[in-house]
């Protein structure tokens, strides 16, 4: 077999092992919880099921299984070497207009401290960080998040609110971006991130798709280089969970800021009660290098939103799937939340 | 906000750090031999379809049937040696 070969393989196997994480390793824990939480309530159970066996190579797994997807002998960042020349060459340039990179943009400590999701280097440490990137997150969960289905989902929400002039913050390598600026073809669609590598697949992508709506521009988003009252909707797809409070606090201000009077901000993040499953977002969060993660599920967002100008926070669960149980998931998932507001007409 | 710093040792998950490795190793183990199966697998295929052994850095891609039944016994591959890891006995112990 050759290397290409060899790496599909590895990466089928490692798919597999998750899928079995996912499924019988999460139902057989969530049995033994429920068990243990009817003979001494939950707060008893949770301590009794961290300090058991099956817990603890859940824990194991889900860490070194996404270890393994990286950095092993067959995971992602060695696979990419083959062809970095031809890679580079082709994120090189702004992709017809469609890339604004700002080399003036620093890196907060919060985000370069951490190799977030385990990804050696984080997402701008390396050219190529955006390429890993999304073939990671092709294979991080079997199901709901290999596809564009989960974000095409999220984007159908926005309906009736989008407006004519969309900035999607924390786009990544321009999964919801380039979603949302094909559901609104009308719209103008502006994604912002700090990363350039990964800005640079977006805007290649958003080229070789040809999407004449869609422009990119690295950007801290607490530092929105937008003048006041710019766009009609805010969003953002798995960002809020990776600020910490303070930086939280400011990204609210900002999208206020950016906000026409009546404007919308959606985001799709994670928000969990239960007590089992907020135990195992809390161990996910440490455990894939998230570290704001707990704290962002713990805090009020509704008052952070009315504190930061707005007005009218909602937070819903959103259901990735037809069929997805999310108070009794059948498999591990991410407890799926849109949180919304509105900047009133007058402020 | 910046307080954070990044940790100078692997996580663990067990009392005594070495469990954690030496599951490590384990977990590589068995990467390896699934990898040393799906060779053989392919090789098979291709003597079985042609007779002839696969020249160096060459890929033999097999039929979609032989796909599917590779995914599937890849599958039961891996539920054979995690499976362990749930505790549940397949006989019945005297209390």
């Amino acid at each position: 077999m050759n290397r290409v070969d060899l790496q599909a393989g590895f990466a089928d196997f490692l798919f597999d092992v998750k899928r079995y994480w996912m499924r019988d390793m999460f139902v057989s824990l969530r049995d033994e919880y429920e068990r243990l939480a009817a003979e001494a309530g939950a707060a008893t159970a949770i301590d009794r099921l961290r300090a058991g066996p099956l817990y603890r190579y859940f824990a194991w797994l889900e860490r070194h299984v996404q270890n393994e997807k990286y950095s092993g002998r067959y995971g992602l960042v060695a696979a990419i070497e083959d062809r970095r020349a031809d890679m580079e060459a082709a994120l090189a340039g702004d992709h017809g207009g469609r890339l604004t990179l700002d080399p003036t943009v620093t890196l907060p400590a919060y985000y370069s401290a951490v190799d977030t999701h385990q990804h050696p280097g984080n997402l701008a440490g390396d050219a190529l960080a955006g390429v890993v990137y999304k073939a990671s997150a092709a294979a991080t969960q079997p199901g709901s998040t290999t596809t564009y289905a989960l974000h095409e989902r999220f984007a159908e929400t926005l309906d009736g609110i989008a407006g004519g002039h969309i900035l999607d913050v924390g786009c990544g390598f321009g999964k919801s971006s380039i979603t949302i600026a094909r559901r609104f073809p009308d719209a103008v669609v502006e994604g912002v991130d700090l990363a350039a590598p990964c800005l640079q697949l977006a805007a290649l992508e958003a080229a070789e798709a040809q999407t004449g709506n869609l422009h990119y521009r690295q950007a801290d988003a607490c530092a929105l280089p937008y003048e006041a009252g710019s766009f009609d909707l805010v969003s953002s797809t798995m960002l809020l969970h990776e600020l910490p409070e303070e930086a939280l606090g400011d990204f609210f201000a900002e999208s206020c800021r950016v906000l026409r009077p009546g404007g919308r901000l959606v985001h799709l993040d994670f928000r969990v009660d239960d007590p089992f499953l907020a135990f195992l977002h809390a161990g996910h969060a440490h455990r894939n290098n998230e570290p704001y993660m707990a704290a962002f599920n713990a805090m009020d967002v509704a008052d952070a939103l009315t504190r930061a100008g707005f007005a009218a926070p909602t937070l819903e669960p959103f259901v990735e799937a037809d069929g997805v149980d999310p108070v009794r998931p059948a498999t591990w998932r991410f407890p799926w939340t849109i949180i919304a507001a509105r900047k009133p007409l007058a402020s | 906000m910046d307080d954070i710093h990044a940790a100078t040792a692997e996580q663990t998950f067990f009392d005594d750090p070495a469990l954690d490795r030496m599951f490590g190793v384990i977990f590589r183990i068995a990467s390896e031999l699934q990898m040393t199966r799906l060779s053989v697998r392919r090789m098979e295929a291709l003597l079985e379809h042609h007779g002839i052994a696969l020249p160096a850095g060459a890929s033999h891609l097999p039929a979609e049937a032989d796909r599917l039944a590779a995914d599937e016994d890849r599958r039961a591959y891996v539920e054979n040696i995690l499976s362990p890891l749930l505790g549940r006995p397949s006989s019945r112990s005297a209390a």
